[in-house]
This record gives structure tokens, sequence and C-alpha cells, in this order.
């Protein structure tokens, strides 16, 4: 199981890498003129020379459309926006709030699983895009993320077999705590002025977790599906401010 | 030219998408039944032996072990909801001698989740053991909790030592 997620996270940061050559060579197609008669200098780049940004570049929110899709129609699913600095086109201290929700039963055993918690992330992203001046940008990048949730949980009565005791199975307001690590790479294009979409893919380590009496959680706000590590992906809306 | 990123983008995420929800199984563990396992010692020897004859246990109506013979450990199931669980033994020599004792295990039950797609255990925390017993042969000279925690470990929890057996 852990093979098959390790090799499927390989496989995707190389379909990335593929990826962002396809965008930096779309990027080299649009810098190129139409050749001219006589005698030319050829320029030993064919970027144009990064402009000088400044340390503050400006703000930005975004809201995750997937997750808001899922929060409405799916069984689980998160709200989040972030907010978004910008410095020197090549850093991005970024902050993400969100509130994940979750409200499923599982068809064979009948358990119902609901919760409706915050989170929280904060780090920073890095541009590798070298021609900052097109606003197109690939970045990876680290978060470190927090969520306090209460979880309900409740399923049939149990018999006991031998001392035929009827046991109701119905657990409310259990409290659990957890936090991890993502680590992020995306891509992220200028559509309209301010306007950009961006997508991510994020690898995520949980690295403590608070216990109920009763057992884990099973599904964590802004994580997902509760286990060791996990995978997760975003499509952007973000827009400058 | 903008389109084109925009779908380019759009198809790259659904792939995404779809290498993430082949990796999605379940985490069920394998070995998922709580009983308690009991040991039988020679209260002359201090050594596990194994009781030559026969072993009956019951438990309310429900015989949970049945005629067993020459055995040195076995398990029973605890109950989900009762405080105290009342179990009779019955052992019967070849010489027929029979002795009955009455053994109380008080214990704490808790509910214990894996997954949704798991079944759900009871776990229990063993807080003392009684027993009433005849002065017969064999008999029981003292019973010793060694692991008070039953859950999923298939270790010794509570050791029976016999006398004159």
């Amino acid at each position: 199981m852990n093979e098959k997620k390790t090799y499927g996270f390989i496989y995707l940061i190389f379909s990335l890498f593929l990826t962002s050559n396809l965008c930096q060579a779309q990027v080299q197609n649009s810098t190129q003129t139409e050749p001219q008669r006589g005698i030319q200098y050829v320029a030993p780049t064919v970027y144009k020379q990064n402009k000088d940004f400044k340390l503050f570049e400006g703000m930005a929110i975004g809201i995750d459309v997937v997750g808001a899709v899922m929060y409405k129609l799916a069984n689980y699913g998160q709200l989040e926006g972030q907010l978004r600095i910008n410095l020197k086109e090549t850093y991005f201290p970024v902050a993400e709030l969100g509130i994940g929700h979750c409200d499923h039963t599982d068809d064979e055993t009948n358990l119902h699983f609901k919760t409706n918690s915050p989170y929280m992330k904060i780090g920073c992203d890095i541009n590798f895009n070298k021609d900052k001046n097109s606003k197109n940008r690939i970045y990876g990048g680290l978060r470190y993320a927090f969520t306090s949730c209460k979880f309900d949980l409740s399923g049939n009565d149990q018999e006991d077999p031998i001392w035929h005791t009827i046991v109701p199975f119905s657990y409310r307001n259990m409290s659990t705590k957890a936090s991890w690590i993502e680590l992020v790479f995306g891509l992220e294009a200028k559509i309209y002025k301010t306007f950009h979409v961006g997508w991510s893919a994020r690898y995520k380590m949980r690295i403590s977790q608070t216990t109920p009496e009763l057992g884990e959680a099973w599904y964590l706000p802004g994580f997902g599906r509760n286990d060791t590590h996990n995978f997760g992906a975003t499509f952007n809306l973000i827009l400058d401010i | 030219m903008r389109y084109k990123t925009i779908l380019f983008h759009i198809i790259i995420w659904l792939s995404c998408i779809s290498l993430f929800e082949s990796c999605s199984s379940s985490d069920c563990p394998l070995n998922n039944v709580v009983r308690c396992y009991y040991t039988i010692y020679s209260s002359e020897q201090g050594i596990p032996l194994a009781y030559n004859d026969t072993l009956t246990i019951l438990a309310a109506d429900t015989i949970l072990l049945n005629q067993a013979v020459k055995v040195t450990s076995f398990s029973l199931p605890m109950s989900y909801a009762l405080p105290v669980d009342t179990l009779t033994f019955h052992f019967k020599t070849s010489t027929g001698n029979n002795t009955t004792a009455t053994v109380c295990v008080s214990h704490t039950n808790k509910a214990y989740f894996v997954s949704l797609d798991c079944p759900t255990s009871y776990f229990h925390n063993i807080s003392t053991v009684e027993y009433q017993t005849s002065n017969t042969i064999p008999n029981i000279d003292s019973i010793v909790v060694v692991k008070p925690e039953v859950n999923y470990e298939r270790k010794e929890n509570i050791r029976i030592y016999l006398s004159n057996f």
C-alpha cells in the first residue's frame, strides 16, 4: 500500500517536472520574434531580463474550487481560502484557513462519521520560474498545518453474543488535535490582469495527533482521510489585491 | 494560448485526482478478535502445566469451553457492557472427583474504532479477579492478573494456580 503511494508520488513528481518544462517551452516560443533582414545580434538568452522587483510586490487572496465543490456535493471536502504575500516575485509567505466537513456513512458497517471543524496552514512558496516578468509561476513550498476538531461517531446497537446485553454505539463531541507538514508543488498562470488560476499537488505527513479513547478520527479537516501520510490537490482562483 | 494553458492545467489536475483515488485501501487489522487469555499453572511447581482431566467453563447459559482435555491455556470472550463476568469452572477428574469454582472477573469496557469500513471492537481492563471454590481436588490456589489490558494482543492475561492435580 505504502509502496503504491510512493510510486504514485514519484510518477506525479515526474509528470509535473515534464509539465514545467512544457510551460517553459511555451514561454520561450512566445518571446521569439520574427527574423529580420541584415546583420543581427542574437541575445545569449531568450528570456527577457527580469525587472527589479520590489521587496513587497503585493498581496493576493484565493479560494480552492475543488474543495468547495466537494464540500457541497461529496461526503467530505473543505472550504478553503488563502492570503498570500508576494516578496520580490520569488517568495510567497502564505496562510490558508479552511473548514473541513465530513458526513459519511459506510454502506457495509453502517458506521457514521461526522465533523465540521476549522484548520489552518502557514508556510511559504518559492517561484522557480526564471521568467518572472510573465507572472506565470512554477512553485514549490512547505506548509505547517494544524486542526482541532470535534467529531461524532455512531452506528448500530450491538448485542453481546454471550451475555446478550444490548450496547448502544453513539459517541458525540469526541475531541482530537492533529498537525502535519505539507510539501507543495504547483503551477500558476496569469489569466487576466490581476486574476490567476493555479493548481497544486500536496504530499502530507502527519507529525502529531491526540487520539481519544475511542480511536483515531476517520477524517481530519484539511488533511483528508486520516493516515500517517496522504496526498491532496487544489485548484485555486487567485486575485492580486 | 491562455485557453490552452487552462485546459492543460485541468487535464493534469484531473490525472492527479485519478492517481490519488487509485491508492485508497482498507486499514482493518487482520487480527480483530478480543479475548482474555488464561494459563493454568501448578501452584507447587510454579510452572505452566497441562490439566490432564476435563475442564468445562460456562458463562450465563453459554458453554465457553466444552470438556477440554490436557489444556494448559485457553481464551474466553468478555462481556461488552457488564462490569463483572461470572464464570463457572467445572473440573472433572478421571477418578470421578468433581470440583466447581466460580470466578468473577471485574473489568471496564471501552469501544474501539479503527475505520468506518472495519467492525468495531470492545477492549477491556481487568481490575480484580475473585473466586470461590470447594476444598476438593483439584483446587484453585490463587489467581494472578498478569496483563490487565485485554485487546487484540494474544498475550497471557490471567494465571490460574491449581493445587493437588
